[in-house]
Order: structure tokens, then sequence, then C-alpha cells
């Protein structure tokens, strides 16, 4: 098949380009399957400095400190795990103006089958809209490079958190295959 | 000798948090940067003087060490220090 998918850049290959493009070095990350291809290139790619994390928090407090001492950070996490960074969301990203890039793999949605996902699902964007974390949802491959590149830019701009929803419709999810 | 400060046969004494963290800031001689964990260890840090070099976490518990972490992987040459 030679269809446009096949010959555009992958949606994982568009986020390294653009992390890279913005002097984003510092990648910290819980594993995910979803975003498995993303993590092995960001791997791959000795510009960066990746490694995964215990939890969701503690790579936002990695990058927090990478910040303060002038290297910019990126976190990846799947959607339960965003249940678990409220807390340094508000008391430490927020107050403290840290421009952290918040990826996440959106999970609970378009044909889940985890409950646990589904439930953190349904808090994810109230939690952000409340905090006033800027927070996108892609769903469109022609629309990710722009987003993610202007997107990373305002953040360190105004010193100001924002959060990459990443949609099945752009990632392809996971699929329950039982 | 006080028989309060001492403990069973090694006369080992209480060592006393604030003391320490005044003697550690007095220390500091090359921009080392410290990051305070949340509560007592903050308010021991703010007391031995502030420095712009100091962080103090206020809410995230348990986020002191990665935060120096974060520190000491943008700038490996600087020493780095949690509380």
């Amino acid at each position: 098949m030679t269809d446009k998918t096949t010959r555009a850049a992958a949606w994982h290959e568009i986020i390294r380009a653009s992390l890279k493009a913005n002097d984003v070095k510092l990648i910290v990350y819980v594993p995910d399957r979803v975003f498995t291809p993303l993590i092995e290139a960001l791997h791959a790619d000795t510009y960066f400095t990746t490694f995964a994390a215990t939890r969701e928090e503690e790579a936002l407090g990695i990058i927090t400190g990478a910040w303060m001492g002038g290297m910019r950070g990126a976190v990846l996490m799947q959607t339960s795990g965003f249940g678990t960074i409220p807390n340094a969301l508000a008391s430490l990203v927020v107050p403290s103006q840290i421009p952290a890039l918040i990826f996440v793999s959106e999970r609970g949605t378009l044909g889940e089958f985890n409950l646990g996902q589904a439930l953190v699902y349904k808090t994810m964007r109230p939690v952000l809209n409340s905090l006033a974390v800027e927070n996108v949802t892609i769903t469109r491959h022609d629309e990710l490079a722009f987003t993610i590149d202007r997107s990373i830019k305002q953040a360190v701009a105004t010193q100001a958190p924002v959060t990459f929803i990443l949609s099945p419709l752009l990632t392809g999810g996971k699929v329950f295959e039982g | 000798m006080t028989g309060k400060t001492t403990i069973g046969a090694h006369n080992a004494k209480v060592m006393n948090r604030f003391d320490l963290t005044k003697r550690l800031v007095g220390q500091l001689k090359r921009e080392e940067a410290v990051i305070g964990g949340i509560g007592n260890a903050n308010f021991d840090l703010w007391a031995s003087g502030q420095r712009p070099q100091n962080f103090y976490m206020l809410g995230s518990m348990g986020l002191t060490i990665p935060i120096a972490l974060g520190v000491a992987i943008a700038q490996p040459q600087r020493h780095v220090i949690a509380l």
C-alpha cells in the first residue's frame, strides 16, 4: 500500500523532531504501550537524556529541577498516571511557574477496556482546567507538528506548563485483544 | 557532662537537626544548590541564612530528591544537596 499515512512521518517522529527543535533534552517517562514507539525513538537518539521514573509525580519533580538548572524537560505518561500528579501540579509546577511539557497517552475513551483508565479519563480535563493548566487534545496528524511546536514555545515564553493529550485517533490507542 | 544528652554506653549525643543544617550551610562555598524538603527541613534551611541557590519546596511531599536529581542532571558540575 502506498497511501498517505505510510509516506508521512509517524506521529512519534514528529514529536521527537519538535522536542529537538525546541531544545528539550530531558525526557522522563513512566512506560506505556501506546507511547512505546516514541519512548524507543527518544532512547535511540543520543541528543536526549531519556529514562524511566517510578511514578509520574517523580518525573515532574525531576524536570522541575532540570528547568531550575537551565534544561528543558518533558514527561510522558498514560491517562491513569495523570491521577498521581494533581498535587505535584498544584503545589510545585504551577506556583513555581515551571514550563513542564506533559505528554499523556489518552486512555479511557474510544474503545477502552480498563475501568481504571476510564475513571481518570473523566477527571483529567476538569482537573487541568481547574488549575488553569493549558491542555490541548491532538487528534489530527496534520495538526501535530504545529500544535507541539507552538505550545512548547508558549510554555517557555509564559513559564507555564502545557499538557498534550494524544488521542487514540492520532496514536491508534490500545486495543483489547481478548 | 550532662546525662540528658547521652545515650547508652557510647556517650553518643543526640544530633540536632537545626545545628546540623546551620553547619552544612556554613560549609557551602561553591554556590551549591540546596533543595529544602517540606516542613522542618525547610524551616531550618531558611533560618540558616537565605541564599539564591536554595529552593524551598512546599506541598509536593516526596519530590525533594527528584528535584535535586533534575538540577544535578542539568548542571553536572554543581554540587546539589537535598534536605
